[in-house]
This record gives C-alpha cells, structure tokens and sequence, in this order.
C-alpha cells in the first residue's frame, strides 16, 4: 500500500505532499505525519546523491549510463518505509513510499505511477494561475495523487 | 498546417496589441499626472519587456511538457542541444539551422527562417519594426532555459528576414 507521495521543487522546497494516514486519533496522525515528511527528506539526499555524483565516485563511463533515466529507483529504506525516486529534466522531484514488507510494487508499476504523476505535474504547471515555486493546488494533480495512495 | 496558424495571428495581434497601448499611454497627460503614484511594474515598462516576460513564463511551462519523454539532460551543451531539436520542432515547426559557441557560456543560435517573421517579408522590408516580433521568443528560450537551472540573457538580431540569431549568454555562477 502506497504511503506517501511527495513533489518536491527544484530547490528542495516541498510543493505536494499527500500521505495516506492510517490511525485515526488526531495525534498519532500528526505524528505519523511527520515521520513520512522526516522519512521524505531523507529520501531526498539519496536522490540528490544520485544527480549529482561525485566525480571521484564513478567512472564516466557508468556515470553515463546510470543517468539516462528519469526514474531513480528504490532510494532508501528503514524498518517502517521505503521509498522510490524519480526526477525530472527540469529537477523536479517525485518520492513514492510504500511500507517496508511491501513487495506488491514492482519496478514496472512504480514507473507507470511516476509517469501519471509527472503528467498530471506538466498540466498544473501550465495553469496560469500558478506561480512557479508556490504549493500546488491543483484538483487534477491532487486526485492522481490520492488515487494512487487509495488504489494499492 | 492548421494548428500552427492560431498561434501566428494570436502573436501579431499580441504585438500589436502591446505596442498600441504604449502609445497611449505615453502620449496621454494622465500618463504624466500619475507618473509619481505607485503603479504596478507591468502599467509602466514598455511593451517590448511585457512580451518577453509573457514569452518566460510561457517557456517556464512549455519545457516541462516537452522535456517529458526525453531521457535525462546532463551537460549545459546538451540543454542547448535540446533547445535547438525538441524545442524548437515542437514550437516552430522546425529544427535550428546552426547552433554555435565559444564554450565560454554564449551560444549563437541561427534560424534562416524563423516562422513568425516568414509571413511579413522576405528581405529588407520591415527591418526596423522586427524587433517586437521576436521579443515574445525570446523570453520563451530564457523561460525554457530558467526551467532547466540555466540563467541566461537572450537577445536577437535579425540581419535579414526571415533569418533569425538568438544570442544567448548562460550567467555563470560563481
């Protein structure tokens, strides 16, 4: 069952962040809440680790191949959560967490989910109404981001 | 055919549109009366700026769409190169003729026939009012190249029409 997802800017400022929270008492949400976003961040120097890889680390040569993708992969993993990475040409980022004994998502389905979302991102992008670098509001990319929370 | 004419006659209508409204406003006393109170940025700068602007912001969210499929841009070189194929192709129908650079940060791109001035003349004829009709592509190029974590100053001259030099000069970040 997928957890989180999370769009996070250019400049490592989050603009979507939907969890799908499992208890229902007010504080444990909050709690739960903040672990996911704490887990997100995390998520997020494996992926900046990836972009930008140190030149001393790789050979140019699997440095090329590496980098062709859009879609990251498995980034990292603790006993309650895992998360998978994808991030644009544009340095946007897309993190998926699912729970850690989940072995339901293969590698295909992350994808073809990365691929809505990043569909749904281009359309609420080019909404006029919204400014770049502001929290997305927009229904459609909300609801893409809900149904596959809901879905799995 | 069919789906690149809308956006040709919706552009030389912008253009006109905002040049007419800048001659209103400098030639009318009201213009002088209320130069001292506060008016907002897109009231008082002329309308060669407005067009670039609106050009940005267009680019800005043109590159996410286009920039989808492709796999990942790595180098500088090859965020112009994109610009140059993909870009240009799926905005002006066709590919730049001549992609130069000093691999210092400024890059010459060279269209010999640039889609929105093809329609006014080819030749000498309305060289001087040129300008406002690229404007509009420039701001897009420096939009699409701000998405892409590119800062950079585009300009263009044209020499003849309908050939086209953009000048883009990458800010280096020191």
């Amino acid at each position: 069952m997928a957890i989180c997802v999370a769009v996070i800017d250019k400049d490592s400022a989050p603009l979507l962040i939907e969890c799908a929270l499992s208890s229902s008492n007010a504080d444990e949400r909050k709690a739960e809440q903040l672990r996911l976003h704490f887990f997100v961040h995390c998520a997020l120097d494996i992926v900046d680790e990836k972009l930008n890889p140190a030149a001393s680390s790789l050979t140019s040569a699997t440095r090329s191949t590496e980098l062709r993708e859009l879609y990251l992969g498995a980034l990292i993993a603790n006993e309650d959560y895992k998360a998978f990475g994808y991030a644009t040409n544009t340095r946007v980022k897309f993190v998926l967490v699912v729970g850690a004994g989940n072995n339901v998502f293969k590698d295909q389905d992350v994808r073809a989910i990365f691929k809505r979302l990043h569909s749904a991102y281009c359309d609420a992008i080019a909404n006029p109404f919204h400014a770049p670098g502001e929290f997305l509001a927009s229904r459609a990319l909300i609801d893409t981001a809900r149904d596959v929370l809901v879905k799995s | 055919m069919n789906a690149e004419l809308p956006f040709e006659l919706l552009h030389s209508e912008l253009v006109a549109c905002m040049f007419a409204r800048e001659q209103e406003t400098s030639s009318t006393e009201e213009a002088n009366a209320t130069a001292g109170q506060d008016e907002s940025f897109l009231e008082t700068t002329n309308a060669a700026t407005k067009l670039e602007l609106l050009g940005y912001r267009v680019g800005y969210a043109l590159v996410e769409r286009i920039a989808k499929e492709l796999p990942r841009i790595s180098t500088e070189l090859d965020c112009m190169k994109f610009i140059c194929k993909e870009f240009w192709s799926a905005i002006f129908r066709k590919q730049v003729d001549n992609l130069r650079t000093n691999h210092q940060g400024v890059y010459v791109v060279m269209d010999n026939k640039f889609f929105l001035l093809v329609p006014l003349s080819a030749g000498q004829q309305y060289l001087t009012a040129s300008p406002r009709y690229v404007a509009f592509s420039c701001g897009l190029i420096r939009g699409a190249l701000a998405n892409l974590n590119i800062q950079s100053v585009v300009t263009a001259t044209v020499e003849t029409m309908p050939a086209v030099k953009f000048n883009v000069h990458v800010q280096q970040k020191s």
